[in-house]
């Protein structure tokens, strides 16, 4: 288990949120739900996918998603 | 009239809502705010077999909790209006997604139209739904395919509208567990005769509530806060799940509505996953800078050379009859007519051109999904100044000419950042402000032209950071949180765009257009009556004086700061007036270093205040603009002039 600041591309799957932030879950980012990253670099935000979107998360928020 | 329908249109940000809802209305519309916030509301008249339906465009939802302005704004709406026909717009290739609102609608006793919009890209990526299982598994609603932008299957929502009748609505059923702890807070609710709910909650179905409770809905917890027997009763339950699942109700219902979303499309959907990925270039950390820096460099061109360009020929034309009104009308007139209204026409049409190719720019960028990418892009750079990274074009576009800068804040999507830029963008010093720098630096520093060019960026630069940081501190409400959509890249809709571009120009000319023309009479007046040498502006500048003396600026500076107000690089030429055309002689260069850091400064010019009024739509945020504008130069003038003395300078 690590958070998606750490995953390089590839499909995981959430296991937890450490973040009160409804945000996420509005955007389907719920533990269980399937989590794509498209790119990931040294700055920036982290682009993934879910389901048929595409999301960009800041690096904070990305910190708090714990996939495996 | 009394009898004309409402319809709403509901549905996440981007499903086509708004492609919809002008396909629905055709030309009939009118745009204008939710009471009290910057969030354009836009209405519509449909005409189907003789009966006239309102419709209105609702902003953008993810869900129906009531923790965003457009959230609350949208479901005050469907609260407040108990018989609107509600038409919930799918994403279709999301629609797992977008079913999470629609059950909520449902949990909220309503019977939404549900239209599986964007069905053209869903039969591309060969994603299929069966819209009669799915109609079959939410309790009868009427469901159709349709496609905003292509005008298929438009016929079928407006026929589902005319004979609309609200349906009982079908029942939500969650896991054993959630429905257990949601019997047991509707059967203590039902103890209660009258909860003595505010109005609009009165007739809600009491499931709602409870669900609404057990998520922590801001607003429904401000409702029941004064209950605290059934908030403790609500803690209890919510404890007692939570110590089953081993984490919070809140996230648990979350999961059990996306749950209840698949279940209902098992079966009866066929699913396809697309890939497209250049966003890893548009979004990469050197080359997305790169590709931004030519974007932004060719809409600056475009806007303000082809502008330039429009804007010259206006301005030759109002040249020429003014000088051919002058010569027919009497002279005690022609002052008027001619440099007073006339003028002020013509400022107001040589914005037109930057105006509308600003709007039209920025229509295409946000049409084919580039501007989201721009969000994204410049956050980290904005958020140091509490803004997100959308507020970055307004900035850049400021430099040209802060009018079509302010304009191009209609492209934000969160209120209280859009705020903060309409009141800090000014700041940013636009072409006339240079004309100013370009003037005193070769009047009075020959030499070192670029250090003090620097030197005034520098100032104007960190007060602007400083204010927006400040500004973002105190406005109430909530930034944008680091986490957004990037709609797929579309071909643009040039329909949509043209009618963009024409819409938000066309406002401009009529609200800020008659803002700008009757300031600018006052002006005239002001600075010409009784007569020109001794005018009521004279006497305003000798009172003013008794201030600007503090920071080294006589009455004659104080009256060319009042002539600037209506365009600064008038501060130039009226210099050259008002101190018999040997400006260097007359000022120190302390003082005149001060003198151009305050006119850049302390007041944006008219039409930038205009256009401040027409984007807040308030009164009272614009004279707080232009406060903060005048005691930010004011303080900072005395500060830097003293600071300036006590070191020795003149
Ligand atoms: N392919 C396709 N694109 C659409 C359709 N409806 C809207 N769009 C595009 O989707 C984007 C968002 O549309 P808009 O109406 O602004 O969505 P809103 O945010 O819900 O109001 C725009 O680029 C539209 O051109 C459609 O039916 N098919
Ligand atoms: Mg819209």
């Amino acid at each position: 288990m690590d958070n998606l600041l750490n995953k390089n591309p590839g499909t995981y799957t959430v296991v937890k949120i450490n973040t009160p932030c409804k945000k996420l879950y509005e955007l389907g980012i719920i533990p269980g739900s399937k989590i794509t990253v498209i790119s990931s670099n040294k700055r920036g935000p982290i682009l993934v996918r879910i389901g048929n979107s595409k999301i960009a998360i800041g690096r904070g928020m990305a910190g708090a998603i714990l996939v495996e | 009239m009394d009898n004309i329908k409402l319809v709403a249109l509901v549905g996440q940000p981007n499903v086509g809502k708004t492609t919809l809802f002008n396909s629905l209305t055709g030309m009939r519309q009118e745009i204008g705010n939710w009471p009290g916030v910057t969030v354009e509301k836009k209405e519509g008249i449909l005409n189907y077999k003789n009966r006239e339906f309102k419709v209105i465009d609702l902003p953008g939802i993810y869900s129906l909790m009531s923790n965003s302005i457009d959230q609350k704004i949208a479901r005050d709406f469907i609260l407040e209006n108990k018989d609107v026909i509600l038409v919930d717009i799918i994403d279709t290739p999301n629609i797992n997604r977008n079913l999470y609102l629609t059950l909520q609608l449902i949990e909220l006793g309503k019977s939404p139209i549900l239209c599986l919009n964007l069905i053209d890209e869903a039969e591309k990526y060969g994603i299929t739904v069966d819209e009669e299982k799915l109609s079959e598994k939410l309790g009868g609603l009427p469901v159709i395919k349709i496609s905003g932008r292509y005008n298929v299957g438009v016929d079928n929502l407006k026929e589902e509208i005319y004979k609309y009748k609200p349906k009982k609505p079908c029942k939500i059923v969650y896991s054993k567990l959630l429905e257990d702890a949601i019997e047991k807070i509707v059967k203590k609710l039902e103890e209660y005769k009258n909860l003595e709910l505010s109005e609009k909650f009165k007739s809600v179905p009491k499931r709602w509530l409870v669900i609404s409770l057990l998520e922590g809905d801001p607003e429904i917890l401000e409702e029941f806060k004064d209950k605290k027997e059934i908030l403790s009763f609500v803690n209890n339950v919510k404890k007692e799940v939570e110590n089953k699942i081993k984490h919070d109700v809140e996230s648990y219902i979350v999961e059990q509505r996306y749950a209840k979303s698949d279940e209902i499309l098992k079966g009866i959907m066929t699913e396809s996953q697309l890939h497209e990925d250049i966003d890893t270039i548009i979004l990469h950390p050197f080359y997305g800078f790169v590709i931004f820096g030519i974007v932004l460099y060719l809409m600056y061109s475009f806007v303000f050379d082809i502008g330039g360009f429009f804007s010259n020929y206006i301005d030759m034309f109002f040249g020429y009859i003014g000088t051919y009104l002058t010569s027919i009308l009497p002279p005690i007139y022609s002052g008027f007519v001619v440099d007073g209204a006339l003028s002020g026409v013509d400022s107001v049409l040589q914005f037109f051109p930057q105006i509308a190719l600003i709007m039209f720019s920025l229509a295409i960028l946000e049409d084919c999904g580039y501007l989201s990418r721009v969000a994204a892009l410049m956050n980290g750079v904005m958020s140091k100044i509490g803004l997100g990274g959308k507020a970055f074009i307004p900035f850049i576009i400021s430099f040209g000419c802060n009018v079509p800068g302010l304009m191009a804040t209609r492209f934000m999507s969160n209120h209280k950042e859009r705020l903060i830029t309409l009141l800090v963008a000014p700041l940013v010093p636009c072409s006339a402000r240079f004309v100013i720098i370009g003037f005193m630096a070769a009047a009075f520093f020959p030499k070192y032209t670029s250090l003090f060019t620097l030197g005034i960026l520098g100032v104007v630069f960190g007060l602007l950071g400083i204010s927006s940081y400040i500004l973002s501190k105190i406005i109430k409400g909530k930034g944008e949180e680091f986490i957004f959509e990037l709609p797929p890249y579309r071909t643009p809709d040039w329909k949509n765009i043209l009618k963009i571009t024409w819409e938000r120009s066309k406002e401009f000319l009529k609200k800020a257009g008659t803002v700008i023309l009757a300031g600018s009479l006052a002006f005239y007046w002001l600075l010409n009556y009784p007569s020109t040498d001794n005018s009521y502006g004279i006497v305003i500048g000798k009172v003013l004086e008794h201030i600007t003396l503090w920071m080294g600026i006589d009455w004659r500076g104080a009256v060319c700061l009042m002539f600037g107000v209506v365009a600064k690089e008038l501060v130039v030429s009226t210099m050259n007036i008002v101190y018999g055309g040997d400006v260097s002689s007359v000022l120190t260069p302390l003082k005149a270093f001060v003198f151009t850091l305050v006119s850049v400064l302390y007041i944006p010019c008219l039409a930038t205040v205009a256009t401040q009024y027409l984007e807040t739509h308030s009164l009272k945020w614009t004279l707080f603009g232009i406060l903060y504008n005048i005691s930010l130069a004011t303080i900072v003038g005395i500060v830097i002039y003293n600071m300036g003395k006590l070191l020795g300078f003149q």
